[in-house]
């Protein structure tokens, strides 16, 4: 039950003076239960591409194949509850989306319109409250009187509660404080590792170094790279050209120039490891 | 000698529905013309702080309690007048474009001060101009990006030719190009106006532009210094929910392996420096 994308290419407002093109003849496959990332800059068709994921967009040209379904050109608007049950989106700035009365009532509206009952919603919406890092407390409160970043959690707690096979986030921790943006990110990790497939869309290149195992590079609508963190990394002048940024600790090793790392460090700790061991040479 | 443009003494506020204060008891200054950065987690009194300058909040009473703003001391009479000195770029882009095009929207505070229609158009052209969104003047701004959009936040804050740009959160919404935009963006209308820049932020690269960092935990000053002598207390930052520098964790790791590198290189050069150096002699 891999993600496949054959030859996906996608045309905003075809025909039109507007036409422009979204995806370009993309390809590529995602295996189950991995942590993907999916990075290019703002306009490179990141959110053209997961809006596919669950359908949101049908392809102009091509063919999808995710959790069991099949999307083509010709795929119908009915009948695609059971692949949005199983394929959710999470966009940024989910706070916006919130409506309920209460935090639980929200968080348990997407558990009720997929199926569950009033109890088991509300249990569900309880234990994903406490998930993410909400303290029960606020359960009765209106979701307009908390934070921001309790919004955030209130939001994707929402999405969480029922539970969907691949999980696809749109920027979930920008804007967060560093505290709130680590145990985001540790949830999502946590999510991946009980058996779950996690796509991030990204622009921070070290969350891309310490949680994905697999990347997309996405630039003009095309997929111009589809590999390891490290690999995507290893050339720095790939990564120069085409305008992405290195992570941190790499940036760092790339200054220290009488020194020889074996393998490009990538997070701190390979970056300190590597600078120790120069220094015992 | 140097100015001070704000000055809290001793500041209490407590929202109405809380009984524990928001901010307790803070003190300090900020010079004119400086980079000033309030750091914090969510909740810390950040931003309660920032709307205590212009008087959106009222601080709690206490006789020897004072916010003085350009060397008046805020009161219900020159509230109007002080606010005018001091123009806020919040968070979210797109709660604060009140106008149907780029032009309209600038315009909007010059309208509010009745400034004539033809001295105007004048200053929102200029504006526009200094903020690089001349092509957009007529655009709505659905098509805008978030970071064209703190732009014109900014020119139409900048129209009405404020001395304090407080930035709350400014570029945490934005992508790391409109990120960068808008920094550039500011240094260059601080050096042009002579501005006091008064930033509120997570983001450990924007903590080092400061020239004097306030670092607030649950209301209350924890530390104050320049951003270098701050993150050495790296311990206590890391305690309160914060982050540090890469180059403070690349220390604190290394010293974990043995390897102390003295206090004194406290930035990316000098740290740069100083491991060529230790390697090259061994």
């Amino acid at each position: 039950m891999s993600i496949k994308f054959k030859n996906v290419t996608y045309v905003y407002s075809p025909n039109s003076p507007l036409e422009k093109i979204g995806l370009k003849d993309v390809s590529f496959e995602i295996k189950n239960n991995s942590f993907v990332a999916l990075i290019g800059h703002t306009g490179s068709g990141k959110s053209t591409l997961i809006q596919h994921f669950n359908a949101l967009l049908k392809p102009t040209e091509g063919e999808i194949e995710i959790a069991g379904n099949k999307i083509t050109p010709n795929t119908s608007n009915k009948n695609l509850k059971e692949l949005r049950r199983k394929v959710s989106l999470v966009f940024q700035f989910p706070e916006t989306q919130l409506f309920e009365t209460s935090v639980l009532r929200d968080i348990a509206f997407g558990p009720k319109n997929f199926g569950y009952n009033e109890e088991e919603a509300n249990k569900l919406a309880l234990k994903w409250l406490k998930k993410v890092g909400l303290p029960e407390k606020i359960a009765d409160s209106s979701p307009f009187d908390l934070s921001g970043g309790q919004m955030r959690r209130v939001a994707i707690a929402g999405v969480m509660a029922y539970q969907p096979d691949i999980l696809c986030l749109d920027e979930p921790a920008a804007g967060l404080d560093p505290r709130a943006r680590k145990e985001m990110m540790n949830l999502f990790r946590d999510y991946q590792r009980k058996g779950h497939t996690v796509i991030l869309v990204t622009h921070n290149m070290n969350d891309v170094v310490n949680f994905a195992d697999d990347v997309l590079v996405m630039e003009h609508g095309r997929l111009i790279k589809h590999d390891t963190p490290e690999n995507v990394f290893a050339d720095k002048n790939w990564v120069e050209e085409h305008s992405l940024e290195e992570p941190t600790a790499s940036l760092f090793a790339n200054k220290l120039t009488n020194y020889k790392f074996d393998k490009k460090p990538l997070n701190l700790t390979d970056l300190v490891n590597g600078i120790v061991e120069n220094l015992k040479r | 000698m140097v100015k001070n443009i704000v000055s809290f003494k001793n500041v209490s506020f407590t929202y109405s529905e809380s009984k524990t204060p928001a901010v307790k008891n803070i003190s300090f200054d900020v010079e004119e013309g400086s980079w000033f950065t309030i750091l914090g987690h969510n909740g810390s009194g950040k931003s309660t702080i920032t709307r205590l300058i212009n008087g959106l909040l009222v601080a709690d009473e206490n006789s020897n309690s004072s916010i003085v703003i350009d060397g008046d001391q805020l009161n219900d009479k020159n509230l109007w007048e002080i606010r005018s000195k001091v123009g806020i770029v919040f968070q979210n882009p797109d709660n604060q474009f009140v106008g149907a095009t780029v032009g309209d929207d600038v315009a909007f505070g010059l309208e509010n001060r009745g400034v004539p229609r033809t001295e105007m158009l004048k200053i929102v052209d200029q504006a526009i101009k200094n903020v690089g969104m001349e092509e957009f003047i007529t655009s709505e701004p659905a098509n805008l990006s978030g970071g064209q959009k703190q732009r014109v936040a900014i020119a139409g804050i900048l129209a009405v030719k404020p001395k304090i740009l407080i930035l709350d959160e400014a570029t945490s919404m934005l992508d790391p190009q409109g990120r960068e935009t808008i920094i550039k963006l500011v240094k260059k209308m601080k050096r042009k106006n002579n501005l006091t820049i008064i930033s509120i932020t997570h983001d450990i690269n924007e903590v080092m532009l400061a020239d004097e960092v306030l670092v607030l935990n649950d209301g209350i000053k924890m530390l104050q210094g320049r951003p270098n002598d701050i993150f050495e207390n790296y311990e206590l930052i890391k305690k309160i929910g914060l982050d540090i520098p890469f180059i403070f964790k690349v220390k604190l790791e290394l010293k974990k392996h043995h390897i102390s590198i003295p206090q004194n290189i406290n930035s990316e050069e000098k740290l740069i420096e100083y491991l060529c150096q230790l390697n090259s002699k061994m």
